[in-house]
């Protein structure tokens, strides 16, 4: 697979392809042993790999543009030094030749598509929490309807927030530091407690003690963000928005309760709905930004929609298994 | 095939592939195999990448000193003896070093987030398929079409 018509091909090409292979997590002792065997076939091969392995140390070296991120999401490279390029999708097609061409002399197990697995997967269903100590001492408390994929190996610690909410209290190592990818986000860990909660269309991190880094999953810098703080990122937005909050009050979910300071009635709906089976819908936009502050105890859906019913001026209808909420005049 | 045996042939010396060999001991006694996927072949690269750090070494150090000669490999083998250097391969180490850069920029935006991620955060190939939902061997093509265009710039 070549980007450009003018990349390496040859012992080269084959050299780049060989020392991807051996970097994977699925390069197997079978793989070093026909990786030997290509070495030791020709002059050029051995040449053409310590070119690679070369280029791959000097890459450290190179200016810190290289490790700096890439542009925001979505946005297209300007392609101004190569004019002869063609497009990706065109030379994926012609390089798959190329491809097959110098797959030959690997064996084709090597091209079989591989899934991670996690060490550990976690879900609640929905109106369920549940909490998990793992081997390090580290505690995952989810929220209704999560799920979140624990992986661990060689010196990193991670996990992926899918779908919902929870809390970590991880136990620090500086040798295996801990993080969380949700959405487009990565979150490091400096030793902590912190919620990851993944919502419609934006991810919301909220540290209770210590401090977490958090950046785009594909760029080195990040933006710490401390005890008493709540980061709130847009899907696909380069920036992130970092408040004050009541961490206490973010984390009552932990304890069955959900706690609101002049919140728009349209967030309390978009938890509730993590929380319970039917469906509730705010009527129209107006409705939405009504404001609540309150504690509501998650004791059932229907006490919680008639509580909300009482001290806001709301009127609740039912129909079609829809909880709707409509304002009152 | 064993590890000496390996390494020997990549350092071109028997003595220091047993060191680095040793080294590969001492570095996973700490760990529970049963943590590792294929054991055998995380020795190859926990050593394989011992080595590119020594190698690392060394080109920070030439770097330092201004000679971008071809370090070889002999050097990763003894510390020592560094092979002089011949005319032409001699390169202006910031040059090229920029070259790579822009060459890196030049990929295609998923190819440059995978190679990133890989290559400056050290995510292994498994970590960068979960978080892109993609898959580990396209993570690998992303990473090696990457290297066959950076390699296009030369020393």
């Amino acid at each position: 697979m070549s980007v450009f018509p003018d990349d390496a091909a040859g012992p080269l090409g084959d050299a780049a392809e060989w020392f991807a292979r051996l970097q994977s997590d699925t390069a197997r002792e079978s793989d070093w042993a026909a990786f030997e065997a290509w070495l030791t076939a020709a002059p050029a091969n051995w040449s053409a790999f310590d070119a690679v392995e070369r280029l791959w140390v000097d890459l450290d070296l190179a200016p810190v543009a290289a490790a700096s991120p890439e542009p925001a999401t979505g946005r297209v490279l300007p392609f101004l030094r190569r004019p002869k390029r063609l497009s990706w999708g065109v030379w994926a097609a012609t390089g798959g030749v190329a491809a097959a061409l110098a797959v030959g002399i690997i064996s084709p197990r090597l091209l079989k598509p591989a899934q991670t697995e996690p060490v550990q997967t976690i879900m609640t269903a929905k109106g369920e929490r549940k909490a998990v100590t793992l081997a390090d001492g580290t505690r995952i408390e989810l929220s209704s309807g999560t799920r979140v994929d624990y992986y661990f190996g060689g010196n990193r610690r991670w996990a992926q927030l899918l779908q919902g909410e929870a809390a970590f209290s991880v136990t620090h190592d500086p040798n295996r530091p801990f993080a969380v990818v949700i959405g487009d986000r990565r979150i490091t860990d400096v030793g902590t407690v912190f919620d990851v909660a993944r919502l419609d269309h934006a991810v919301r991190v909220t540290v209770q003690q210590g401090a977490v880094a958090v950046g785009a999953a594909g760029a080195s810098p990040a933006r710490t963000v401390v005890a008493g703080q709540q980061l709130t990122h847009v899907d696909g937005e380069e920036g992130s928005r970092v408040r004050a909050v009541d961490t206490d009050a973010a984390l009552a979910w932990r304890s069955g309760r959900l706690v609101y300071s002049d919140a728009p009635l349209e967030a309390v709906v978009s938890d509730l709905n993590r929380y319970f089976a039917t469906p509730i819908r705010v009527q129209n936009r107006e409705t939405g930004e009504l404001r609540f502050s309150g504690v509501l105890v998650l004791d059932g859906e229907g006490a919680v929609v008639d509580r909300l019913q009482a001290f806001m001026p709301v009127a609740i209808v039912r129909s079609n298994g829809v909880i709707w909420i409509s304002g009152r005049r | 095939m064993d590890l000496v045996r390996f390494f020997s042939l990549r350092l071109k010396s028997t003595e220091a592939a047993e060191d680095l060999v040793q080294d590969i001991f001492v570095k996973i006694s700490g760990l529970s195999e049963s943590q590792i996927d294929n054991p055998v072949a995380y020795l190859y690269r926990l050593g394989w990448n011992m080595m590119l750090d020594k190698l690392r070494q060394q080109r920070r150090a030439t770097a330092r000193d201004g000679d971008w000669s071809d370090v070889q490999h002999t050097v990763v083998a003894n510390d020592a003896v560094a092979d002089g250097p011949s005319a032409e391969d001699v390169l202006d180490g910031r040059q090229r070093l920029q070259r790579i850069v822009d060459a890196l920029q030049d990929l295609p935006p998923q190819t440059q987030r995978i190679f990133r991620m890989h290559k400056f955060e050290g995510l292994s190939h498994g970590e960068v398929a979960a978080a892109l939902g993609i898959s580990r061997s396209a993570v690998e093509k992303h990473v090696s079409a990457a290297l066959r265009h950076l390699l296009t710039v030369r020393s």
